[in-house]
């Protein structure tokens, strides 16, 4: 295993003070909304974990389209590590996103359009790996999971666009958006929380990925693969 | 000119030879439409739907039960391909393999538009809609068009792996989602008697789905097939 | 009068983080493992 690169420590450790920082700013810095009460503080880790997951799944694609291009190795275990921590980021946008509507809602899952996006991108992630595993050359793994991360961050906005206009003609109720949601709602401490949350989930999915990278080149090196 | 010529005639033996094999044995389109009357019958008694079903539930079923049953036609196709390693002898020519994309997809679409054009009068029997509509007719070629084109990419994908036409469900439901919806939502805009200002807004999204995928097919199938 | 919900929030802060620290002791757990597995195959093979 190569040295661990300064830079990866560094990240680690603004990582740790950065991540308690913005939870402190949320919930000592920003005001209690009135309708929701306290639960809705857990909006900005909830849309920064979708926002991480989205990003980080737009990376898998293009290291999938690095990897087709110059048929190197470490662009798939970019693409491969990339799609890892975005299911992780995935299902933190979802589990939250369900403890968030539940006391306002009384149920634990809404139709939303964004919440029900999120799970069917987990789903087709979820397929990444099972499509990978039923694989068994090191090069068609790569390849194709190339080719189905491409295919998939092109439907991804495409499934987010259709169960929006489906939901603009079946109108629910329950929406997401509304106070806890819409940015332009937002009082100036509310927008500072969102923006840092935004930013420091943005660093976190860069120290997971990263780090998974860096696991993905020592199990390939033990498999004798080559960097 | 004459290599696109070339193109269109490779195009067109996949599509004949396609037509001759189910002509021959004639097992793809019969099998896939008693399994989709067998889906419309199971979902009826399942549901407790009665003869005067809405619109909407309609449109749902009506795609539901073609999704399900094209499956067993992508599956088919592809395999078919795979047994006599036809495919080998495709690859062989000296044409862009994208030729037997597009041949694979026209002969999927065929088939399936034919099971879907003799479930039309079909519902209307059933649940007492009028199924006849000329635009009904476009939304199954919108829909089916966009569904046969991301399908038959992804069975080249999953006829690689281990688990083989298994695995297309999988990679295949959760992508063609937003086609599902689109089509359901024309459809059943079409069927309430809706004017079309309603949902052409759907209709542009499936063509732009059809140009999408088809592109995506354009591009990938070659790296699909590599060996 | 804010409603009452402060036992959901803390709920939701301890599932995302729960979440995150699970995910980064498997992280652990795998690189330990590889580095191990890693080691061992360069005590058999000798570097030259």
């Amino acid at each position: 295993m190569t040295k661990k690169p300064k830079r990866l420590t560094l990240l680690d450790i603004l990582c740790l003070i950065l991540v308690p920082a913005a939870m402190v700013l949320i919930l000592f810095f920003t005001p209690t909304e009135r309708v929701m009460g306290p639960v809705q503080k857990v909006f900005y880790f909830h849309v920064s974990a979708a926002w991480a997951g989205m990003l980080s799944f737009l990376l898998a694609a293009a290291a999938g389209a690095g990897y087709l291009i110059t048929r190197e190795q470490k662009w798939d275990w970019l693409s491969l590590s990339a799609i890892e921590v975005g299911l992780v980021f995935g299902l933190i946008a979802i589990l939250s996103g369900m403890i968030w509507a539940q006391p306002i809602w009384n149920t634990w899952w809404v139709w939303d359009p964004r919440l029900t996006t999120t799970a069917i991108m987990e789903l087709i992630y979820l397929a990444y790996f099972i499509l990978r595993s039923s694989l068994d050359t090191i090069e068609s793994r790569a390849r194709l999971g190339a080719v189905y991360a491409i295919v998939s961050a092109a439907t991804v906005p495409l499934t987010f666009f259709s169960i929006r206009l489906f939901r603009t003609i079946h109108p629910v109720v329950i929406a997401m958006g509304g106070s806890g949601g819409s940015a332009f709602n937002m009082t100036p401490r509310m927008l500072l929380a969102f923006f840092s949350s935004l930013f420091v989930f943005t660093l976190l999915l860069s120290d997971l990925v990263w780090h998974r990278y860096r696991l993905a080149r020592l199990q390939a090196v033990n498999c004798g693969e080559g960097v | 000119m004459s290599a696109f010529r070339d193109y269109l005639s490779a195009v067109w033996n996949v599509l004949r030879k396609d037509i001759h094999v189910e002509w021959r044995g004639r097992q793809g389109v019969p099998v896939m439409l008693v399994f989709a009357l067998l889906v419309v019958f199971l979902f009826n008694f399942a549901l407790q739907l009665s003869p005067d079903l809405q619109a909407g539930l309609a449109a749902g079923l009506l795609w539901v039960s073609l999704a399900l049953a094209s499956t067993l036609g992508l599956n088919r196709s592809i395999s078919l391909e795979q047994e006599n390693k036809a495919m080998d002898g495709l690859l062989l020519a000296p044409v862009d393999r994208s030729a037997i994309y597009f041949g694979k997809v026209l002969s999927n679409f065929g088939f399936t538009f034919l099971v879907g054009l003799v479930l039309l009068p079909v519902f209307s029997l059933f649940y007492q809609q009028n199924m006849f509509k000329p635009l009904l007719v476009l939304v199954l070629v919108l829909g089916l068009g966009a569904y046969t084109s991301l399908g038959t990419l992804l069975a080249a994908l999953s006829i690689q792996t281990r688990t083989r036409d298994v695995l297309l469900p999988v990679l295949l439901y959760p992508l063609a989602l937003p086609i599902l919806i689109a089509a359901v939502e024309a459809s059943r805009g079409i069927l309430a008697g809706q004017p079309i200002t309603d949902y052409q807004s759907w209709l542009t999204f499936l063509l732009a789905c059809n140009i999408l995928f088809a592109a995506a097919g354009l591009m990938f199938f070659e790296t699909i097939l590599e060996e | 009068m804010p409603v009452d919900t402060m036992t959901e929030m803390i709920l939701g802060f301890s599932v995302i983080i729960g979440v995150l620290v699970v995910y980064i002791l498997t992280l652990v757990a795998r690189v330990r493992r590889a580095q191990a597995k890693n080691e061992l195959i360069s005590e058999n093979q000798p570097e030259y």
